[in-house]
């Protein structure tokens, strides 16, 4: 059975960028675009994997990540991340700290993704 | 205080004294004539004593030749006995008689001129035989009269005799023989004992050879020799008197007679005195008397020192008491003399008047320096509070007079006076030297001129700002007196506008790089978004596209492009970016103490910021971050009490059980104001590091969320309180562990 990969970002070009990349490696792909319906998909759908943006309207990610990870503890997610919109503050860390599988920096390869996605999956 | 009245009185003779020295002498004097008396007395006594002595010792030898006297006729009567029928029986049948009848004679015996015995009273001696002491015989012989010989014993009985004899002569006259006797000493010294002698005097009668025959007092010493002392005298030619020691120890006045001197008859005859018993008496008086001047003496000193205290040396107490109180300040003091001495009186009556009156000026004069000092004290200490020294510049003397405030701002030394006019231009640095000058010069000529501010390097090599104003004085006719004025020294004013000038540019400076910030990261954040379509899609598009073909190559051109935009933001983030950690293990308390001062100056001053610092342990913090946290915590501390008054209060401490993972012991950091307070739903968000209520750029306000970074970046917790009206309360805890987890990785964001 193939994976199921859960995609959250506000910005619909990235969502769909890694949309095309990851159903080309071989995915299933559902998207959200922001934390309250990224919830929804990741309650009904149980993703394999989620890649979430972190700041996001309605429901950012960090608490997404935090819920997410309260519901099921085992889930695997990755935070990807362009940084903060007002000040330079660590938000990967802190998405790490607070139950993010893997952390990823935006932009990035297909094949950096992939290596994280080999990492938090093995 | 040295007077030379006091010194006198010390190293020369007091009145007292004086008077006891003339008493003292007086009765010396007195003392010394009758001492003189005494010793005339006690010589004339002596010479008494040696004519005494000499006239005892005559009467003595006379006494002695008129016992003898006795024998010589019974010898001489003896010696006619031959004369008729030799010495026939009936001749030494007398003899025999005699001796057996007289306890005088211890024998009687006749010898011819050859020392053969013709007759003898004891029938022991025979007839015919030589005698056994010849030196009787000789001496008859040689004197051809009656002569005394020497102690000794008999021969026959063994008493203890002296010998005497008497010459025979035939009727030619010729000396044919001798008679002679032992006389019994025992015999003697009885007679000689009937003598009625004073009981300090002795008489002592010796032979030729000096051994006592007999001796008045006791018989004692008969036989032995006479002492040592006068046996030269046996061969004297006179009678005369010597002291000497006696055999019993005693020291006498002998009175002697030899044996060669009339009335001596051949005995010694020595009559001895004891001194010091017939001197008793009279050194008695002389000791008597000496004594007696003495108690006199000592009852007329003391007199006149009794005298001398009540009537001369009190009154003197009394005037130099009286003069030393005056003298240490004490004019109250009064001699009231009553001393019975009218001069006294009258001196101290005059003195007290005298007092009297320098009372009443000294009292005077002393309010008048207590209200001086009231004053001067008043104004120091106005000046000392307004922290302005006054001066006065006399022109026509070109002195200085300084008040203590100005001393203290010139950091002079009061007690070496103000300096000189040059010196003090010395102090005042070279480039505003001119200008204080001008203006000095503008002030006298009339112009009235406003405060000038000039810098001095104090003798410590401080500099200080000096701000002065001055005026002057003038006389009747208009021309300057003085030139008066006050000075403050303003240093430490100008010295904070200065700072806070200072840290108005830093923190504007500041607020200017976080906008940059701010805005840099708003971009990256935006751009890095805006990149992941072209860096993922033209990278996965690349790798299905064939090598060599012209979409290959337009695609690389595309994921190089997107790459570099991506480096591009990176670079710019890490300018515009402060939180380039360089962390370090940091003593806070210095770090907080050095920026709340900076921070005093920004901060209204209604608002008191309040510091509880107590050393904590190091902290593994980035100093400029905690600059900023703590920067930030205070000016919204600031802002939420606003206008109004208020209290900012920081503490920093180490606590035992933290907030942080584990619960372990960390550096607490709070900050705590009197503020507007938030309500709950401001509260639940301030930490929110995405929730956005300021526009990009704004300056740090509320800038929790940069707080919440920083403190998360250092493996830090921090905790809000918050009531509305009441005031805000951030806890900052630090770990104080080094090891701090770094983030390196994934932070480029």
């Amino acid at each position: 059975m193939r994976e199921r990969i859960l995609l959250i970002d506000d910005d619909i070009a990235v969502l769909r960028t890694l949309e095309i990349v990851l159903s080309d490696r071989g995915y299933d792909i559902l998207t959200a675009k922001d934390g309250v319906e990224g919830l929804r998909v990741f309650r009904s759908a149980r993703p394999d994997l989620v890649i979430t943006d972190l700041i996001m309207p309605e429901k950012e990610g960090i608490e997404t990540i935090v819920e997410m990870r309260r519901e099921r503890p085992e889930a695997k997610i990755i935070a990807i991340s362009g940084g903060g919109r007002t000040h330079n503050i660590g938000f990967l860390d802190i998405a790490a700290t607070l139950g993010a599988s893997a952390v990823l920096a935006k932009p990035f390869t297909p094949d950096q993704l992939a290596q994280k996605i080999d990492e938090v999956t093995r | 205080m040295k007077d030379p009245q006091f010194e006198n009185r010390r190293s020369r003779m007091s009145v007292v004294a004086r008077i006891l020295a003339l008493i003292a002498v007086t009765l010396l004097l007195v003392a010394g004539v009758e001492v003189y008396n005494g010793i005339a007395l006690r010589a004339s006594r002596e010479a008494e004593l040696r004519s005494e002595a000499t006239q005892l010792a005559r009467i003595a030898a006379l006494d002695m030749d008129r016992i003898l006297e006795g024998a010589r006729q019974l010898l001489a009567t003896l010696a006619k006995l031959p004369t008729t029928n030799g010495w026939d029986d009936r001749a030494c049948a007398i003899v025999a008689a005699t001796v057996n009848s007289d306890f005088e004679y211890d024998f009687i015996t006749a010898v011819n001129s050859k020392g053969q015995i013709l007759c003898n009273s004891s029938s022991a001696m025979r007839t015919g035989a030589t005698m056994p002491y010849p030196e009787i015989l000789e001496r008859v012989l040689a004197s051809r009269d009656f002569a005394i010989g020497s102690y000794g014993r008999g021969a026959v009985s063994h008493n203890e005799v002296i010998r005497i004899g008497y010459p025979i002569t035939d009727d030619n006259g010729e000396v044919v023989g001798a008679v002679y006797a032992g006389v019994n000493a025992t015999w003697l010294n009885t007679a000689i004992n009937q003598w009625q002698l004073p009981p300090n005097v002795l008489v002592s009668i010796a032979d030729r050879n000096g051994v006592i025959v007999a001796r008045n007092p006791g018989e004692t010493w008969v036989g032995h020799r006479m002492t040592e002392g006068l046996l030269p005298l046996l061969r004297g030619q006179s009678v005369g008197t010597i002291e000497e020691r006696g055999l019993d120890g005693t020291l006498r006045l002998f009175g002697y007679v030899p044996p060669d001197i009339p009335p001596a008859r051949g005995l010694m005859v020595v009559a001895g005195i004891a001194q010091s018993e017939a001197l008793a008496e009279i050194d008695r008086t002389i000791w008597t008397n000496a004594g007696g001047i003495l108690g006199v003496l000592f009852c007329t000193a003391l007199a006149a020192w009794l005298y001398v205290r009540r009537f001369i040396d009190r009154p003197f107490q009394r005037l130099l008491s009286a003069a030393a109180s005056w003298q240490s300040g004490d004019w109250k003091a009064r001699v009231s003399a009553r001393t019975g001495v009218s001069e006294f009186d009258r001196l101290g009556a005059s003195f007290d008047g005298m007092a009297e009156v320098v009372e009443a000026r000294d009292s005077a004069l002393r309010e008048n320096a207590e209200r001086l000092k009231r004053s001067e004290e008043h104004l120091a200490r106005a000046q000392r509070v307004a922290g302005a020294g006054s001066f006065e510049h006399v022109f026509e003397s070109n002195t200085l007079e300084w008040s203590d405030e100005s001393y203290r701002i010139f950091g002079l030394d009061r007690e070496k006076g103000p300096p000189s006019i040059p010196a003090l231009g010395e102090m005042i640095l070279p480039e505003d030297r001119e200008r204080l000058y001008r203006h000095i010069a503008a002030v006298r000529e009339g112009h009235t001129q406003s405060k000038l501010e000039f810098r001095i390097r104090r003798p410590d090599g401080a500099v200080r700002t000096i701000r002065t104003e001055m005026e002057m004085v003038r006389d009747g006719d208009g021309t300057p007196e003085k030139l008066i004025g006050v000075c403050r020294d303003v240093t430490k004013i100008r010295d904070l506008e200065r700072q806070r000038d200072a840290f108005e540019i830093q923190l504007r400076q500041a607020q200017k790089l976080e906008a940059l910030g701010t805005l840099a990261g708003g971009i990256a954040h935006d751009l890095n978004n805006a990149l992941v379509p072209v860096v993922c899609l033209s990278d996965a598009m690349l790798k299905r596209t064939p090598e060599g073909s012209r979409d290959r190559e337009t695609l690389g051109l595309i994921d190089a492009g997107g790459k570099r935009a991506r480096d591009l933001v990176r670079r710019i983030l890490t300018f515009a970016r402060k939180d380039e950690s360089k962390r370090e293990p940091l003593n806070l308390e210095t770090t907080v103490a050095n920026t709340l001062k900076l921070l005093r100056a920004s901060i209204p001053s209604t608002i008191a910021i309040e510091e509880r610092l107590s050393s904590a342990g190091l902290a593994y913090a980035d100093e400029g971050q905690i600059v900023q946290v703590l920067m930030n915590l205070v000016t919204n501390s600031a802002q939420a009490i606003g206008e109004r008054m208020g209290t900012i209060t920081v503490e920093l401490s180490e606590i035992p059980h933290s907030h942080l993972a584990g619960h372990g012991a960390a550096v607490r950091l709070t900050v705590e104001d009197t503020g507007c307070g938030m309500d709950e739903a401001t509260r639940g968000r301030v930490f929110d590091p995405f929730f956005t209520t300021k526009e990009v750029g704004q300056g740090t306000g509320l800038g929790l969320s940069v707080v919440h970074g920083i403190v998360t970046a250092h493996a830090g917790f921090i905790t809000l309180a918050s009531e509305v009206g009441r005031g805000t309360r951030v806890d900052i805890d630090l770990p104080i562990s080094a090891v701090v987890r770094t983030n390196v990785e994934g932070e480029a964001a």
